[in-house]
């Protein structure tokens, strides 16, 4: 989607991109898509001329500063992000794929553009990093197991692993933890007793900022934070190295995704999920597994010229929870995925209470831990507001339309959260970043995703005592090249004094992006020995 | 495609349904005024800064062709105070040395104190008048000034203002949410007073028990003389002034409990200073302008052009968005605020299925009933059709009925929240808002209220051949010139200057600050007027005594530079110093006054004219456009 890649596709969109797409072609990345006339989604969006299309079309601009526009474009993203990837090409959609094969069941085994981004373990790391194309390798850490020959590529993009600890070392001060949610050191399980699994993934915008400044490494990102530019990732257009120099890293401008997966043990419910192979290795699990996933949550952030706090968007399956109204006036679905209508007090191990959050066990406690497989019991606290739920009615309207058994049809956008004053990051800033005065359709912007924030749906996060994603994504930090940094998840049970002290010493800040602390990770944890295996070559 | 014919009041609102001749009456003058504002929007500030003036992106809707298709466009904003969370509360960035609570921020917004007991010290502190390119707290205790704006509710300045009804157990029973904006109820005064009285009337009872209700009498809506303490007659109507600041619309809180003789306060229209129509339009105009450091930063657009408060919802999204409309994505339009120009409350969400509401689990229901049934449109529409369009302006209410009513604006004037008496009738009448919930937590601060819905306006961009040139920021000019600022009758001038508004910070601020733009009327044949103009002289220390000219008749061309002879100023004496904020002004600055005797010729042609100061020795600047409108003979003393 970047203009980098510019392929014969891209020439034959000049010559048949129609006159009433002359507007929308400078809110959206030139496209290549070959279905000049793609189905339109009935929604008014609040925004001239903004419409949704069932299309890879990549909005690279907030269409307008209304809830409703930045909602379409969250939608808009969402189909271009979830198109059929390129084979050949990661992180570009296929243009041959057309609009009825959005979501088609029978295309379940493709993967999807942003399955194709790059894993964030395979961005920070030792060098040589690797290349944008390389495939997605099976961690140092599975070495250990026995079955490690056994286990084949999950897709042609590599191994798609998932799994319960850090890929870089085992340890317990890991980050790039995959069953452990967000700033509470917990776990997710759902009804069927499975853990849910999280990945991070970065597009090419991101990942060519990243490793054509070297970003890879603590010092490097001390240097790129305090230079002419600051560390300020790319928004698409108008971008600039560390030492302030133009630079072009794509037009979409930098994309950063977290996915949350669960073992579907069901094949009855592939048909509704967006699913996918992965490579997963869970706490109770003896040796590494492959297993069907299906798509509970994603979020998707994104850079733009207009949207320098980014924009936050976040998606879940629409089976995962009902609210406390729906169970209050019995309007519950036959089942959720995280939720269970017959929940026994008696028997549960959390009595049934809503959102409980598992504690692990304190070092050397070996009994009474609270146990991987029990199920958590729900609730979405937040209700998903009117401009998202009416956005969602009409999106799935065109896609039933054009596809009745598309999976994404079943996937709702639950709110965005977007900054009302974008302003760039200045050289040398530090945590906490301007918040841009960031708005949401949901009060005190309490946006959760009911599988990725479960124990903070109504988080009021300090030093900016604000809900939403920016409250806590403001002090996001660089790696620490001399100790250990901030790490997010520890903020939130600092202390008062501890967090005053810690802001006293502000940390360079990141762009609002926690991966750049997995840097730090990498100089603690890896050791030169590190090889990977399973190479798919 | 059309030229408008007239401008609409906001929201449509026809207040006298019954009266066509009245409601015509209102249209002329109403339409009058707005186009004059528009106009000053236009010229912008050619006398004492550089690269804001001459706005002509920014379009009058009277003599512009406006195509069928020019859509009109949302600009949608968060109706609680942010300069409140800016300046005060804990988290903010950058960081305050204040560090206010959640709770007091809303304990601030809904009294004008952060805590109890409510005096000056638990009021508003001490902010840093450096907010450019961002708020710096460096030098904010030798720099700084007093929290504003200034006046009763001066705080609440996104537009919307509140106040809140408690019972004596201090539970909320009712928030009145208002957007109107002063100049329309200025102008429905000058028609009917007693149009206004009933209103007031019918609208702060609505809905509420007999016991709570209040008898609003014309006394108490009268601009009085702070020294005789009688009304004060307007010159132009022959009939007592109206007091924006008069005991049913003023402060936050509105006393309806105890003895009815004492009951007081109450919200009709806006108050806080800057919360005017005509800043409004010259924020817009002023916005249209392109500028060199880039377009889409609220904040630098904010500092570079000049316009409205930094750090509000409301003003640099605005600027912002009609900045962008002017932009365009391709092709470049002109642009204006849609007919009918106004500030709207939107509703809150209060979809079963998606509403952050709901009602405490002790209560009983009436059949069907919602938490929406609190929310009570009194003044305005839950929708509106756009005669450009033929369609609703489009918006983001979500009806939970209506089909026709989805993705739609709302035309709110004045929403009421309170516990439906059918409600009450099954409870034991003891409910109060506490038995309401947002986000699981009870309403005990109106401004918890306020988080949940926005403030909107609509633009219209026009698209045009020509390119907006990008212009660098606004600067100072080599040459100053005078530039005037209010034209008004030396009797209403005098009473509104010499009174004072209470506020809670105790800063002294004159109700002046509180009066309008509304053009000046005078007739032809008419001498001898007394009237005050105020203005920002060039010689700010000792204003010489200048000479003062009308422009001809300048409706369809603001840039208008002929003196009209029909028109003699003769100046009275020296300038004034006087201290006030000009309306659509958030503080208190010095500026002058010039006392004036007006007289009109027989031959002075019919239409609104601007005005122009000069100082011996300068060379004549442009008119301010629209500050005084001779009417034929006879008619004001008809109105009288």
């Amino acid at each position: 989607m970047g203009k980098r890649n510019v392929d014969f596709w891209t020439t034959r969109l000049i010559s048949v991109y129609v006159v009433g797409c002359l507007l929308l072609s400078l809110i959206f990345t030139p496209q290549a898509y070959a279905q000049t006339t793609p189905p339109v989604v009935n929604f008014n969006c609040n925004a001239v001329g903004f419409k949704v299309q069932i299309a890879p079309i990549n909005p690279t601009q907030i269409p307008a500063f209304s809830q409703s526009a930045v909602n379409c474009m969250a939608w808009q993203t969402f189909i271009a992000l979830n198109w059929k990837a390129n084979p050949q090409n990661p992180g570009q959609p296929d243009l041959t794929a057309t609009a009825e094969q959005f979501g088609d069941p029978a295309d379940s085994t493709d993967l999807v553009v942003w399955e194709s981004y790059k894993d964030v373990s395979d961005v920070f790391r030792p060098n040589p990093v690797k290349s944008w194309k390389s495939p997605q390798l099976l961690p140092e850490s599975f070495r250990q197991f026995k079955n490690i020959a056994d286990l084949t590529p999950t897709s042609n993009f590599g191994f798609r692993p998932l799994t319960a600890t850090s890929k870089f070392a085992d340890g317990p001060d890991f980050i790039l933890d995959e069953t452990t949610q967000a700033f509470t050191n917990s776990w997710l399980t759902a009804q069927n007793q499975s853990l849910t699994f999280y990945e991070i993934r970065l597009n090419q915008d991101e990942y060519e900022y990243i490793t054509q400044n070297n970003l890879t490494s603590p010092q490097a990102q001390q240097s790129c934070a305090t230079g002419n530019a600051g560390l300020n990732l790319p928004s698409g257009s108008a971008d600039s190295d560390c030492a302030n120099n133009s630079a072009n890293y794509g037009s979409d401008g930098a994309i950063e995704i977290k996915a949350a997966w669960v073992e579907l043990k069901d094949s009855s419910l592939y048909p509704k999920y967006k699913i996918s192979q992965a490579i997963i290795k869970g706490p109770n699990d003896p040796e590494p597994r492959q297993a069907t996933m299906g798509l509970v949550g994603l979020h998707i952030i994104h850079k733009v010229t207009n949207g320098k706090q980014f924009v936050w968007a976040t998606f879940e399956h629409v089976d995962n929870a009902p609210t406390p109204n729906d169970i209050n006036n019995g309007n519950l679905k036959p089942s959720y995925t995280y939720y269970n209508h017959a929940c026994n007090p008696q028997t549960d191990r959390y009595q049934c209470k809503f959102n409980y959050q598992p504690q692990p066990c304190n070092a050397g406690q070996q009994t009474g831990c609270d146990p991987y497989t029990a199920p958590v019991q729900v609730v979405r606290l937040n209700p998903i507001p009117s401009p998202s739920a009416s956005l969602n009615r009409a999106v799935w309207s065109t896609i039933t339309q054009v596809n009745p058994d598309s999976v994404f049809q079943n996937y709702q956008l639950i709110d965005t959260i977007w900054p009302n004053a974008s302003s760039p990051i200045p050289p040398g800033a530090t945590t906490p970043l301007n918040d841009g005065s960031p708005q949401s359709g949901t009060p005190n912007n309490y946006v959760a995703n009911t599988t990725m924030e479960t124990y903070l749906q109504q988080a009021v996060i300090p030093p900016t005592n604000q809900g939403g994603c920016l409250s806590c994504h403001v002090l996001a930090p660089i790696a620490s090249p001399t100790k250990l940094g901030t790490k997010a998840r520890v903020l939130l049970s600092l202390p008062k004094e501890t967090l005053r002290q810690t802001q006293s010493n502000a940390p360079l800040a990141s762009d609002y992006s926690f991966v750049f602390s997995q840097a730090q990770a990498i100089a603690k944890n890896i050791q030169p020995k590190l090889q990977e295996v399973g190479s798919s070559n | 495609m059309a030229f408008l014919e007239y401008f609409q009041p906001p929201a449509n609102q026809n207040d006298f349904p019954n009266d066509p001749n009245k409601h015509q009456e209102l249209l002329d003058f109403w339409t009058t005024n707005v186009s004059g504002w528009i106009n000053q929007a236009i010229v912008g500030n050619p006398w004492n800064v550089t690269n804001a003036s001459n706005q002509t992106f920014f379009y009058n809707p009277l003599y512009t062709i406006i195509p069928n298709t020019a859509a009109a466009a949302q600009i949608p904003w968060n109706a609680f105070p942010n300069r409140l969370s800016q300046y005060l509360k804990a988290g903010a960035n950058p960081a305050n040395p204040y560090n206010k609570s959640d709770a007091q921020i809303l304990q601030l917004a809904d009294s004008g104190y952060w805590q109890k007991p409510e005096t000056p010290a638990n009021s508003f502190p001490k902010i840093p008048t450096d907010l450019c390119p961002q708020v710096d707290w460096s030098n904010y205790q030798t720099n700084g000034h007093i929290y504003g704006p200034y006046g009763p509710r001066g705080w609440q300045d996104e537009y919307c203002e509140w106040s809140v009804t408690r019972d004596s157990n201090n539970n909320i029973i009712r928030i009145d949410f208002v957007c109107e904006n002063s100049e329309y109820w200025h102008v429905l005064w000058k028609i009917d007073p007693e149009k206004v009285r009933e209103l007031y009337e019918e609208t702060l009872n609505y809905g509420v028990p007999p016991q709570q209700q209040i008898s609003v009498a014309l006394e108490d809506l009268q601009l009085l003389d702070p020294e005789t303490n009688q009304p004060v007659i307007d010159p132009e109507t022959k009939n007592p002034a109206y007091n924006p600041l008069n005991k049913w619309n003023s402060g936050p809180i509105s006393v309806r409990t105890g003895d009815s003789r004492q009951f007081s306060g109450g919200a009709m229209h806006l108050t806080s200073t800057p919360n005017t129509l005509q800043t409004e339009l010259g924020l817009a105009g002023a916005a249209t302008v392109q500028r060199q450091i880039g377009n889409s930063d609220p904040q630098k657009l904010i500092c570079c052009s000049q316009y409205g408060q930094a750090y509000r919802n409301s003003d640099p999204t605005i600027g912002r968005s009609v900045n962008q409309a002017v932009q365009g994505q391709g092709n470049a339009n002109i642009a204006c605020l849609a007919d009918p120009v106004g500030l709207y409350i939107q509703m809150p969400d209060f979809n079963p299925e998606s509403t952050s509401y709901s009602v405490s689990s002790q209560v009983k229901l009436p059949e069907g009933a919602t938490v929406g049934d609190c929310w009570q449109i009194v003044r305005g529409q839950k929708s509106l059709v756009d005669s450009v369009t033929n369609e609703p302006f489009p918006g983001e209410y979500y009806d939970p009925v209506d089909p026709n009513l989805q993705g739609v604006g709302n035309f709110i004037l004045h929403a009421v929240f309170q516990i439906p008496q059918s409600w009450q009738n099954l409870n034991d009448n003891k409910l109060t808002l506490s038995d309401i919930l947002i986000q699981n937590q009870p309403i005990i601060w109106a401004g918890q209220v306020a988080r949940t819905f926005n403030m909107s306006l609509y633009a219209r961009p026009i698209p045009t051949t020509n390119t907006p040139p990008a212009l660098d920021c606004v600067g100072t000019p080599t040459t100053l010139a005078n530039q005037p600022l209010q034209l008004i009758y030396a009797d209403l001038w005098n009473a509104y200057y010499n009174t004072s508004e209470p506020n809670p910070a105790g800063q002294l601020m004159p109700l002046a600050s509180n009066t309008t733009f509304i053009i000046t009327r005078v007739e032809q044949n008419q001498s001898g007027i007394q009237v005050v103009l105020t203005y920002a002289p060039v010689n700010s220390a000792s204003p010489p005594i200048p000479t003062v000219e009308f422009s001809t008749v300048d409706d369809q061309n603001p840039n208008n530079q002929s003196v009209d002879s029909q028109i003699a100023a003769k100046v009275l004496g020296q300038p004034t110093l006087v201290s006030y904020a000009v309306p659509g002004n958030s503080y208190p600055s010095d500026y002058y006054a010039l006392s004036l005797e007006l007289d009109i010729t027989s031959e002075a042609a019919v239409g609104v004219r601007g005005v122009r100061i000069t100082d011996p020795g300068q060379i004549p600047a442009a008119f301010a456009p629209s500050v005084l409108n001779v009417v034929a003979a006879g008619t004001l003393s008809v109105n009288s």
